[in-house]
């Protein structure tokens, strides 16, 4: 292995400022990102940097709280831009319509907004009354308390959102809601509970405890 | 506390002798497993590996991972005091912001030592992925140097067409044109002076002759190159160091005209 130059030793040192820099191992992330080679035409050919051909690979280890950020933003975009991917509505078994999943959802990823129109506590029971008279509508009233206000999302008329949709389980809900609020609105956003598989159906408890509702509609049990 | 100790001092020198001239700043990771260094030309179009394993060191201790930055220009300058036949040792305190070298001669009557600045590196990673090549051809390093040296006074970018015939390297220019043929070798007398073309897709693609060039410099460390080819993919050159390491140089394919890109398509 040895080649025949010399070298002569001498003490020697750098002079140039430097610092040392520790940094954690690098996570794994062997996804993909080949840019397909597309025909320039040109006298001279063209090359294009080989960071096209392999993506930058940062390090997963972040700061928790950069983490928690990224991952709020992330819901905020989704409920601002009222993005509901990875949903399908069906047909079910004595319950009306429900919502599946057709992807996989995350624990506490956000799956969809429970939409409709915010209204006052007050307006919301004079608004139930109105809807009792008349057995075709269901209840789609969602009360909850924000900056200890009583307030109640109607979502009575059908806005073509998902989260209207999503049925109730008591005893095995995979789905919960979350009271999110983005600069003072408060959005009910349905979270999963746990990693949600492809093709089940996303159910959550309507907390619903009276008993003499409950003995009107014995599914609140199930 | 970082340590290790290469027997053989020279091939550290050959590593920076192979890279010097493409990159001017490394971060050698160190973890438990041993080093590794990818680093970037300034134009981001090539790309150099280098890993080494622990067990090509003795003795090699790493308590936790370390990213050690260094400037190569420092670095070229004090390894080339080394004797070729010295053994080197790497050293690095936790929390100082120095790396000591030092050379032991072979029967330890001298032995020197160097010391260097560490260097804050911005290193951007690359996820390299696992990829099945098209063709993968092993061939005598210095065989493909000859063939780089030759190819760029006839032009700036080389051919590289692997079919199961061989591989053809070509490139032409105002002066001309030359094309050099290599068929897998059926009887060599020594292991490395064998050509072994792998194929699994013929693949036709052209490369920067100047590149080619930069990385041809790390053949003093192998005998032996390998080149691993597939369409609209970077060319690796893979030069083997000892049994426990390698650099592996990546570089991108020119997008070519028309006939090329049909050519690939096949």
């Amino acid at each position: 292995m040895a080649t025949n130059e010399k070298a002569v030793m001498k003490e020697e040192k750098d002079p140039s400022k430097l610092t040392i820099k520790k940094e954690p191992d690098q996570g794994e992330n062997k996804k993909r990102n080949r840019t397909r080679g597309k025909a320039v035409k040109n006298d001279k050919t063209e090359m294009k940097p080989i960071t096209q051909y392999f993506p930058l690979r940062r390090s997963t280890r972040r700061v928790k709280s950069l983490m928690e950020e990224e991952k709020t933003s992330e819901i905020i975009r989704k409920l601002e831009h009222k993005i509901e991917d990875g949903l399908k509505v069906i047909e079910t078994d004595g319950k009306g319509r429900g919502v599946v999943a057709t992807r996989t959802f995350h624990k506490d990823e956000l799956i969809c907004e429970y939409s409709g129109e915010l209204i006052s506590y007050r307006e919301a029971v004079q608004r139930e009354q109105e809807y009792s008279k008349d057995s075709g509508i269901g209840c789609y009233m969602y009360y909850f308390e924000f900056q200890s206000k009583k307030l109640c999302v109607d979502a009575t008329t059908d806005n073509k959102r998902m989260g209207r949709l999503v049925n109730h389980s008591k005893t095995k809900p995979n789905v919960i809601t979350k009271l999110i609020p983005v600069e003072d609105h408060p959005y009910l956003c349905l979270m999963a509970a746990r990693t949600v598989s492809p093709g089940e159906e996303l159910v959550y408890d309507y907390g619903e405890r009276k008993k003499d509702i409950i003995k009107h509609h014995q599914w609140l049990t199930s | 506390m970082f340590e290790a100790r290469l027997i053989q001092g020279s091939v550290l020198k050959k590593m920076i002798d192979a890279i010097k001239d493409i990159v001017t700043d490394i971060n050698l990771d160190c973890s438990s497993t041993g080093i590794s260094v990818q680093a970037m030309d300034s134009g981001h179009v090539c790309l150099v590996l280098i890993e080494l394993g622990s067990d090509g060191f003795e003795p090699y201790r790493c308590d936790r991972n370390i990213t050690l930055g260094l400037g190569l220009k420092a670095l070229s300058v004090v390894v080339r005091c080394a004797n070729n036949d010295d053994s080197i040792t790497i050293k690095a305190q936790e929390g100082t912001d120095n790396i000591n070298f030092v050379f032991e001669s072979p029967n330890g009557e001298k032995t020197s030592q160097f010391e260097i600045k560490l260097m804050d590196i911005d290193s951007e990673h690359l996820g390299i992925p696992d990829t099945e090549y098209d063709s993968v051809v092993k061939m005598p390093s210095h065989e493909f140097q000859r063939i780089c040296r030759d190819m760029s006074q006839l032009g700036d970018s080389i051919v590289v067409a692997c079919t199961k015939d061989g591989i053809q390297f070509s490139a032409s220019g105002d002066m001309g044109s030359g094309k050099i043929n290599l068929r897998q070798s059926s009887l060599v007398d020594k292991e490395e002076d064998q050509i072994n073309i792998e194929l699994n897709d013929p693949v036709h693609l052209t490369f920067a002759l100047r590149y080619l060039n930069y990385f041809t410099k790390a053949t003093p460390l192998s005998p032996t190159v390998t080149l691993s080819l597939k369409a609209e993919s970077p060319l690796c050159v893979t030069y083997p160091i000892g049994d426990f390491g390698s650099m592996k140089f990546f570089l991108a394919p020119k997008i070519d005209d028309e006939d090329t890109a049909a050519a690939t398509q096949e």
